[in-house]
């Protein structure tokens, strides 16, 4: 051994642990992302020399840059993810519904309702008159408007899902290409010997956002490339990529391929939300408001139309509301413009209520069921308010598990800077110590060649 | 467990915004009074909420109907009771009249009188509340009675005989007017029996007289012919004095059943029994004919009809008041007829009376069931006020709390010591 090779190990271990500040230094920068999984620095000792029969170590260098990251952690995170984005899209949606219908308050259809069947009710007393005739169209009139309000809103949500969702799929789509981009350039690197860890993080990123959006299946190939299919439709690998669309079918929409050759079968993510929304949540809430103004409709113009006007000649086999057509409801026009052609009078004599009696009535009717009128519409409010709590509930509860699988994985890649910042003074001295040496093996040199001089 | 920054950081935000989100559901509540603001708050809730709520207003228009009715039956027994002060009067002259001497010029004002008399009671007859005629049944098309032109006779210008009714709950329907049939009307009560085992195709008959306006004497007659067990159709005719019709056409016939068990009169026409309101004014002969007293019974078939009075208290008035003018006092028939009205109108007042007890009973029974309802609502809606405010003082202090332990740890790490 000679004091160059002094030297040549100082060197080694300057160089050494100037990579591994470099490293430090890049964690440290990192330290607010919480997409970046921290590095390691591995330090092995170079190839030891051989001098007759002692074996000298040659100093140190730099074994490898580990990426800190745990698969399994990841992958529940990507399965939470889906169930979470699911429930919260839907309760944010949920949310939206139930203002719609302006329920508990003076303003939301049971109230309306009640205020339209009361109006009835307060004419049976005085049938004649004009005043007590106009209230009925009036509260006929708030509770049409309400009910137009309530189907203009619920179809207003619906397309804002169909924007939403294909903005989903826009965003979907740019995360396929883009694992199938970084799948090729992770192998490449890899095939080069190099530690690509910041485009797994890139990617794992990707493939998070991608579980946000859909029901994700991810496996990974011998040669680490992500394979990726949404609700049994492949999309990705690292040698080719699907595109998908939001196709509409029926007044129903699903996520396919492209060329429409297959269809995601969905079940997480914003996007199922979205579409379970649009196809099934949204219409079936309409079909039970539907089904309660018809029946409103029908009840109130049967018993109207048994009944006769205060014009003269009283006229009878009017009804009272014309249709219930595109969530309007629309009360007969003839009596909008004369309300003594509001038909309350069993006989035909002006005093006579019997109908207006029968009609206030009809609120609290059972049907065979045992269900009154009133009862089928507080029935979907309870399950508007259910599902929606249900949605929130379950939002809530997948979010605590997902902040709990996320602080797993910040335990394991996150950055702290204080144990950085004693690494950084690890290497800090090991570097001082390693340019003392060789500032000592100088010194060496010197008095040598002071020898010889 | 190993800490990095992130869990710090984002624990910190998530136990931030659960602090935030608590704070700002109270503030919500106490601002509102409500714990519900949307069905997701509480749906069972919710749905107890609208059912009540539904249930409260129904209850105040009750209430509010109830208000109208009570008016109008105050006002229907403020007219029966100035027509009997009206009445008394009358009887007390006419009283006077049969036991005193008295020249034909006092007839002559005491016709007079009656004849004033006749006009209030007319007009009270006629008198409205609230744009109703309240003796006019439920035909408000003009005033019910009206004087001939030659003052002779009073006759009836509508169906007088509909009855009013209001709701005063869910399944309780309240009678609210005293008809004109009921207070000044002829009524005649059929009673008796048929006999079940009456074959089909016979016929069981009664008749008895009527007067028109004037006085004049008619037949009413009634026919049951069985169709059916327990089933008959009934056809009534008026014929004059030499047994010929009056009607114009005859009326249609009227399917009465009677109750297979118990005899009793089931429905007439497939609807509840009612008196049948029978007005034919080219002879001016109104009344109100009532079989709801006829049963089918084992025994004998056997009929009769009986009235309340012969002739209207109008036109009874009327004869009083021509005979005064001619010279003649009035007979004791006709004071008696006059003493009978005066009679079934204190039983008529005395049922408005009860009316408007019953209402008043109703008014008190809904208010009571306001109450229960509203406290009801308040316990499922309300917030309780000073726990609300308790916790939200509470989650203000933890919120404080996050922010000290926030400001204190965040701004150190090792860096502050190198």
């Amino acid at each position: 051994m000679s004091i160059s090779s002094v030297f040549d190990i100082s060197q080694k271990s300057l160089a050494a642990y100037q990579e591994a500040l470099d490293v430090t230094s890049n964690n440290i920068s990192n330290a607010s992302n919480t997409d970046y999984s921290r590095q390691q620095v591995v330090l092995t000792p170079s190839q030891p020399q051989q001098l007759g029969n002692f074996i000298f170590g040659t100093g140190v260098e730099l074994g490898s840059i580990q990426r800190a990251s745990d698969a399994l952690t990841n992958s529940q995170i990507r399965t939470n993810n889906q169930k979470y984005s699911d429930n919260n899209q839907r309760s944010t949606i949920l949310n939206q519904v139930q203002q719609l219908f302006s329920e508990p308050s003076s303003t939301g259809l049971s109230s309306l309702s009640t205020a339209f069947f009361n109006s009835w009710q307060q004419l049976s007393v005085t049938p004649n008159s004009t005043a007590l005739r106009n209230n009925v169209i009036q509260a006929a009139q708030n509770l049409s408007s309400q009910i137009q309000n309530i189907n203009d809103g619920l179809n207003s949500v619906k397309s804002d899902l169909t924007s939403e969702a294909n903005g989903q799929v826009t965003q979907l789509n740019a995360d396929i290409k883009q694992v199938q981009n970084l799948n090729a350039q992770i192998f490449q690197a890899q095939n080069s010997g190099q530690q690509p860890n910041d485009l797994l993080d890139q990617r794992d990123k990707v493939l998070n956002d991608l579980s946000n959006i859909a029901n994700v299946n991810i496996s990974f190939d011998s040669g680490n490339s992500a394979q990726v299919s949404i609700g049994g439709v492949f999309v990705a690998d690292r040698a080719t990529y699907t595109q998908l669309q939001l196709s509409n079918t029926n007044g129903k929409i699903s996520l396919t391929t492209t060329d429409g050759s297959a269809t995601a079968s969905l079940n997480g993510g914003t996007l199922f939300a979205l579409t379970d929304m649009y196809d099934n949540t949204i219409p079936s809430y309409q079909s039970s408001l539907d089904g309660y103004v018809n029946n409103l409709m029908n009840s109130v113009n049967a018993q109207h139309s048994t009944g006769y006007t205060i014009n003269n000649p009283p006229q009878t086999l009017a009804n009272f509301f014309s249709s219930y057509q595109s969530g309007t409801l629309t009360i007969n026009p003839a009596i909008v413009q004369d309300p003594n052609k509001i038909a309350v009078s069993s006989d035909g004599t002006a005093g006579n209520g019997n109908i207006a009696l029968n009609i206030a009535n009809l609120i609290n009717q059972k049907n065979a069921n045992g269900t009154s009128l009133l009862d089928t519409y507080n029935q979907l409010i309870s399950k508007i308010g259910n599902d929606t709590q249900s949605a929130t509930n379950s939002a809530q509860s997948y979010q605590l598990v997902l902040k709990q699988l996320q602080t797993q994985k910040a335990s394991i890649s996150g950055v702290s800077t204080d144990e950085e910042m004693s690494n950084v003074i690890q290497y800090q001295k090991s570097y001082d110590a390693s340019a003392k040496i060789m500032s000592i093996a100088s010194q060496m040199l010197d008095t040598l060649i002071a020898m010889v001089v | 467990m190993r800490i990095s920054d992130s869990i710090f950081n984002t624990d910190y935000l998530n136990n931030l915004n659960t602090i935030k989100n608590n704070v700002t559901t109270l503030q919500n509540q106490l601002a509102t009074g409500n714990k519900i603001q949307q069905p997701s708050d509480s749906p069972s809730g919710t749905s107890e909420l609208l059912s009540w709520n539904s249930q409260l207003d129904q209850m105040t228009t009750y209430s509010s109907n109830i208000d109208s009715a009570t008016s109008f039956i105050t006002d229907t027994t403020n007219a029966m009771q100035s027509i009997q002060n009206e009445i008394t009067t009358d009887l007390t002259q006419l009283t006077s009249v049969n036991s005193a001497t008295v020249s034909n010029t006092d007839l002559t004002n005491y016709a007079n009188k009656m004849n004033q008399s006749l006009q209030t009671i007319l007009d009270l007859a006629n008198s409205q509340s609230d744009g109703k005629y309240v003796f006019g049944g439920t035909d408000f098309a003009s005033a019910p009675y009206s004087l001939s032109p030659g003052n002779s006779s009073v006759g009836v210008n509508t169906d007088v005989s509909g009855s009013q009714s209001i709701r005063t709950s869910q399944n309780v329907l309240q009678k609210i007017n005293m008809s004109g049939s009921e207070v000044f009307g002829t009524i005649l009560s059929q009673n008796g029996n048929i006999d079940p085992t009456t074959a089909v195709g016979a016929t069981v008959s009664d008749q008895t007289s009527v007067y028109d306006t004037s006085g004049a004497q008619y037949t009413f007659k009634t026919n049951y012919t069985k169709t059916a067990a327990d089933t008959y159709s009934m056809t009534y005719d008026i014929v004059d004095g030499s047994g010929n019709t009056v009607l114009a056409q005859p009326p249609a016939p009227k399917s009465f059943v009677f109750n297979s068990a118990n005899g009793s009169l089931q429905t007439v026409n497939g609807q509840t029994p009612a008196p049948i309101q029978i007005n034919l004014p080219s002879k001016n002969i109104y009344f109100t004919f009532d079989p709801t007293g006829i049963n089918e019974n084992t025994g004998a078939s056997s009929l009769s009809t009986s009235a309340n009075q012969t002739t209207d208290i109008f036109n009874t008035l009327i004869a009083v008041r021509n005979n005064l003018q001619a010279g003649t006092k009035p007979t004791a028939a006709q004071i008696q007829a006059i003493t009978d009205f005066n009679n079934r109108l204190l039983d008529n007042i005395a049922k408005a009376g009860n009316n408007t007890n019953q209402l008043s009973n109703s008014k008190t029974l809904l208010t009571n069931q306001q109450t229960q309802l509203q406290s009801m609502i308040s316990n499922v809606q309300g917030v309780d006020v000073a726990k609300s405010v308790v916790d939200l003082q509470n989650q203000q202090n933890v919120l404080q709390d996050i922010y000290h332990m926030a400001a204190m740890v965040s701004s150190n790490s090792l860096l502050n010591y190198l």
